[in-house]
């Protein structure tokens, strides 16, 4: 009896080791878990995370079984509205994905606790090596939330064959660009030039007033709703600066994204993320169907006075919906695949990012680029680098509501105001109902 | 079996023997059975049906789809050449007055952008197209390829309401909240327009004939590769005004068209077939839940139709099934493949071999380890009553087994009646032993009287007168058969009245032949009959 109770032992333990001889990984090469990603990293274009995805997927994905599925890619705002969606389970909205592109104000919509926290699968000597900041921006409620990846800047674009022929005809020089003075004052030369075209869109306009007020020595000041406090004079000293050219129609705010008025020659000038330098055609086609090339100039952003001037970082890392420890395995190890040294640089510098670790900022100097208008940018990046302060704004819940709001009504109110403007109206006094918009939007922005 | 119950191995080893025999003609029965009803087919085939499932219903949801928009587009097409012919300007032979006229272009986008974006809106595909055989400006640098029109683009991800403008007027999609896309440009390129020549060669064919599946290519300026369902649009008197038609991306494709599947890891390819080479045609799509990335490159096909398959591309090898559909008039037909990873029916096949042995095994394992365990249970208490029987101690414990126990009573029975008849019997032999002595005692008795019977015979023999003695030997020869029996009783020493009960007679006719029998022996009494009688008895003995 005993000798059968030990060969029936000995067949239990048998099986299970041929059903389940396992480590502690949750991962199974011949069971492959398929992560759903949703990502802002090309959409509409040439994706270079998509080519890296499929490069993971043929090689460690395959021999960890991770297999990486990009379902969806799209902008900042419009993945975040989705995501929202997805958790709701709103009608007609997609699933929830399992890794995606995420801000902090999109953790704190989603909850930190449903996403998993990546200091449980990254050592803290391995996030010593990733740029502090970074990591402590993607730190919520001590969740590291959002894992770094890529960071964006914001830049001046510019059509440089358009610019050329305008400088020629006008004197004006990139030099004028250094400043905000300069810039408008470019800005009114081009609309008079271009029998009133206007010279630059603006893609993030309300930031570049808040880093108008920092460079100007102001700190901004929120409100409990999550928005600036409209009773600060400074807050209303910056707007006015962008609110006159604006109102006359010099500037204006991006229809959504200020390369696609580029290269429709509706405009010479985008403020926009680096990240757009994907996004911009290699020439500017006229509605008479005739073209030119662009020739993309890539310059820093102009500053505010002589002061301290900020460098704005922005962009996403990446979030993972808590599900299965297998899935948070397995998007911590493409994670960690996606931001190592070299991999991570020709992601950062295709997609027109910064890189997240603190050596392959200094490795940029001797990259090859993909082409030109990539060298543009990595150069005025590195003239902000050098000469700016790198400075991360903080998030709030409910910010993207009112600037949501904000831009629609801007674009809404701005061409009676060019209008009138050109007219003789004092531009001033249009510049105060634009202040009169703003206040309106901040009463209730969410 | 014969041979196995002539054998002279224990119970024990036999009842195992029968046991394990029984065991394995029921595993044999149990396999037999699963086999006849199908649940233990081979993989292979287990894989074969389940694939066969999957084609039946990706050729059902490919056959249905592009049906579907087959007729989208013929209408697509007959709306939109029914709008240039309501239009004097431009219809027919005026429709060449559209190049270089801006403004007619405008106004002809300003109504068809509405009427594509609601299409677009309401049908399963990622993109819609016009591109009307015209350009905006004739003279600039290769505008003999350049088409003016409409193109507009889902997300390739998502079938919502949010559109982007690939192609047409910028301003115009603009005002209509249709932004430009990323990679915009005003207008078509025919030449960048994959199979436009043989969409344009359709023109000549009837309406509802005319459309095609273009080659797959990569919208310029993205990484989206798309497929046109394109139908040309030809006016009333066969005026060809341009092309129109559905865009399907392959990631559209992929998110929308994913097979419900049962397999772990499902591919699912629409392929071309050129000179016995087949092409991806860019639409692919995997089971719901996973997802598998397609083959690429020139695929191989080797095995049978409609069987299993090693299909191959790339670096990657499948295992499926094939076959034919034929989508529309004017393409050749497509082949569907349906298919898993080599690895996993690699291991699938594998899987189910080891399940089967191992299932073998164990079941082999518990019979055997069964068979001992209860043959040693059911025989230990019989083995122990026969013990119990051989040292007689039986009746010192009883047994578990009713029957053995009754068996104890049976023996129990035999031994009282054994004993009892062993009491008969010394009885018995106490009667014999009594009935001897008294028997030897008579007999000593019998020889002393006969001793004194001779010896008076001898002493009387001279009292006898030899005459009367001659005349009574005689005498003994004339006597009847009952009077010699009479004679025989008298000399055997019985009294009258026991030969009459002996004959049967009355003492009266005893008497009677008393008297005949002395007449013929020439005696007077029955004392001198017995005298003459004994000494002739002596006579004869000497």
């Amino acid at each position: 009896m005993k000798k059968i109770f030990l060969c029936l032992l000995a067949l239990v333990i048998l099986f299970s080791c041929m059903t389940g001889c396992s480590d502690d990984s949750k991962l199974n090469p011949k069971k492959p878990v398929t992560l759903s990603m949703w990502h802002i990293y090309g959409e509409q274009t040439d994706s270079p995370l998509n080519q890296l995805v499929q490069e993971f997927n043929a090689t460690v994905g395959k021999e960890k079984g991770i297999v990486i599925k990009v379902t969806n890619m799209m902008t900042t705002p419009d993945l975040k509205n989705q995501l929202l969606a997805a958790k709701e389970g709103a009608p007609g909205a997609p699933s929830m994905p399992d890794l995606f592109s995420s801000r902090p104000d999109t953790v704190l919509n989603l909850g930190a606790e449903n996403l998993v926290d990546f200091n449980d699968y990254f050592s803290e000597e391995e996030l010593s090596q990733y740029v502090q900041e970074f990591v402590n921006d993607g730190t919520i409620d001590g969740h590291l939330a959002v894992f770094p990846v890529s960071r964006s800047t914001r830049a001046l674009f510019i059509n440089d064959s358009l610019f050329y022929r305008f400088a020629k005809d006008t004197g004006v020089s990139y030099e004028m660009l250094d400043t905000w003075e300069g810039f408008f004052e470019v800005a009114a030369k081009y609309y008079e030039w271009s029998g009133g075209k206007s010279f630059c869109a603006f893609d993030y306009l309300i930031q570049n007033v808040e880093y108008d007020m920092l460079a100007s020595g102001h700190e901004p000041v929120y409100n409990d709703a999550d928005w600036y406090d409209t009773s600060d004079p400074n807050l209303k000293a910056s707007w006015m600066k962008f609110a006159v050219p604006l109102a006359k129609g010099h500037i204006v705010v991006s229809d959504k994204y200020a390369n696609t008025q580029i290269m429709t020659g509706e405009v010479a000038a985008g403020v926009g993320s680096s990240a757009a330098i994907n996004y911009y055609n290699d020439t500017v086609t006229y509605p008479d169907n005739t073209s030119e090339k662009m020739n993309l100039k890539v310059l820093p952003l102009p500053k505010t006075g002589s002061g301290e001037q900020f460098m704005p970082v922005t962009g996403t890392g990446f979030s993972a919906y808590k599900t299965t420890e297998a899935k948070a395995e397995a998007a911590a190890i493409f994670l960690r695949w996606l931001t190592e040294g070299e991999r991570n640089l020709d992601f950062v510098v295709e997609s027109g990012y910064m890189p997240v670790h603190d050596s392959a900022f200094e490795a940029i100097d001797g990259y090859e680029f993909p082409s030109p208008a990539h060298k543009e940018l990595f150069s005025a990046v590195k003239t902000m680098r050098k000469e700016y302060t790198l400075t991360i704004r903080p998030e709030f819940t409910n910010y993207y509501n009112y600037v949501e709001a904000l831009y629609p009504a801007l674009k809404k109110l701005c061409p009676a105001l060019q209008e009138r403007a050109d007219s003789g109206e004092d531009a001033a006094l249009l510049a105060e109902e634009t202040w009169d918009l703003f206040l309106e939007i901040s009463k209730g922005g969410d | 079996m014969k041979r196995l119950l002539n054998t002279k191995w224990t119970m024990q080893k036999k009842l195992i023997v029968y046991m394990i025999i029984l065991a394995l003609i029921i595993i044999f029965a149990l396999f037999a059975g699963i086999m006849v009803i199908g649940r233990f087919d081979s993989a292979e085939k287990n894989i074969q049906n389940s694939l066969d499932f999957q084609m039946e219903a990706f050729e059902k949801d490919m056959s249905d789809y592009f049906n579907s928009l087959a007729a989208s587009s013929i209408d697509l097409s007959s709306h939109i050449s029914d709008f240039i012919e309501s239009d004097s300007e431009i219809s027919g032979a005026n429709f060449k007055n559209l190049t270089d006229n801006p403004e007619k272009i405008e106004q002809v986008q300003s109504v068809l952008l509405g009427q594509l974006s609601q299409k677009l809106q309401y049908h399963n595909c990622s993109g819609i197209f016009v591109m009307l055989d015209a350009t905006v400006n004739s003279q600039v640098e290769d505008a003999a390829f350049s088409r003016t029109g409409l193109y507009l683009h889902h997300n390739r991800y998502q079938n919502d309401d949010d559109m982007v403008l690939f192609r047409g007027i910028a301003s115009l999609g603009k005002s209509n909240n249709v932004m430009p896309h990323r990679k915009w440009r005003l207008e078509f390129r025919t030449d960048l327009f994959s199979d436009y020549d043989k969409v344009v060669a359709n023109a000549k064919l009837p309406m509802n004939q005319s459309y095609m599946l273009t080659d797959s290519f990569t919208l310029a300026g993205t990484s989206d590769e798309v497929v046109f369902l394109a139908v040309p649009i030809v006016g009333s008197a066969g005026t060809f005004y341009g092309v129109c038609g559905y865009e399907v991306s392959a990631d559209y494709f992929t998110t929308y068209h994913a097979q419900p599947a049962a397999e772990k890891r499902l591919s699912c390819m629409l392929l071309s077939c050129k000179d016995d080479t087949y092409i991806p045609t860019g639409l692919a799509c995997s089971g719901q839940d996973n997802y598998v990335e397609p083959l690429s490159g020139n695929i191989q096909v080797s095995g049978i139709p409609g069987k299993l398959s090693k299909i191959s591309g790339g670096s990657q090898s499948f295992i499926g099934i094939v076959k034919e559909i034929t989508l529309t008039p004017n393409n050749a037909p497509f082949t569907l493949a349906v298919m898993i990873p080599q690895s996993d029916y690699s291991s699938a096949v594998i899987k189910s071999i080891v399940q089967f042995v191992l299932l073998i095994t164990l079941l082999l394992f518990f019979s055997v380890s069964c068979c001992l365990f209860f043959s040693k249970r059911y025989l230990s208490p019989i083995l122990k009553g026969l013990e119990h029987i051989k040292h007689d101690t039986w009746s010192e414990e009883p047994s578990p087994i009713p029957e053995i126990n009754d068996l104890f009573a049976y023996l129990a029975k035999k031994d009282e009646d054994l004993s009892a008849v062993q009491s008969e019997l010394a009885a018995a032999a106490v009667i014999y032993q009594e009935a001897q002595q008294k028997y030897d005692a008579a007999q000593s008795e019998l020889e002393e009287a006969q001793s004194q019977l001779h010896r008076l015979t001898r002493s009387r023999r001279n009292d006898v007168d030899p005459d009367n003695y001659s005349a009574f030997l005689i005498g003994i020869k004339t006597l009847t058969p009952t009077e010699k029996q009479i004679l025989d009783y008298y000399l055997a020493g019985k009294s009258v009245k026991e030969i009459a009960e002996l004959t049967g007679v009355k003492e009266t006719t005893i008497r009677f032949h008393n008297r005949n029998i002395y007449s013929k022996l020439n005696v007077t009494s029955l004392k001198q009959l017995l005298l003459y009688a004994a000494i002739m008895q002596q006579n004869n003995e000497n």
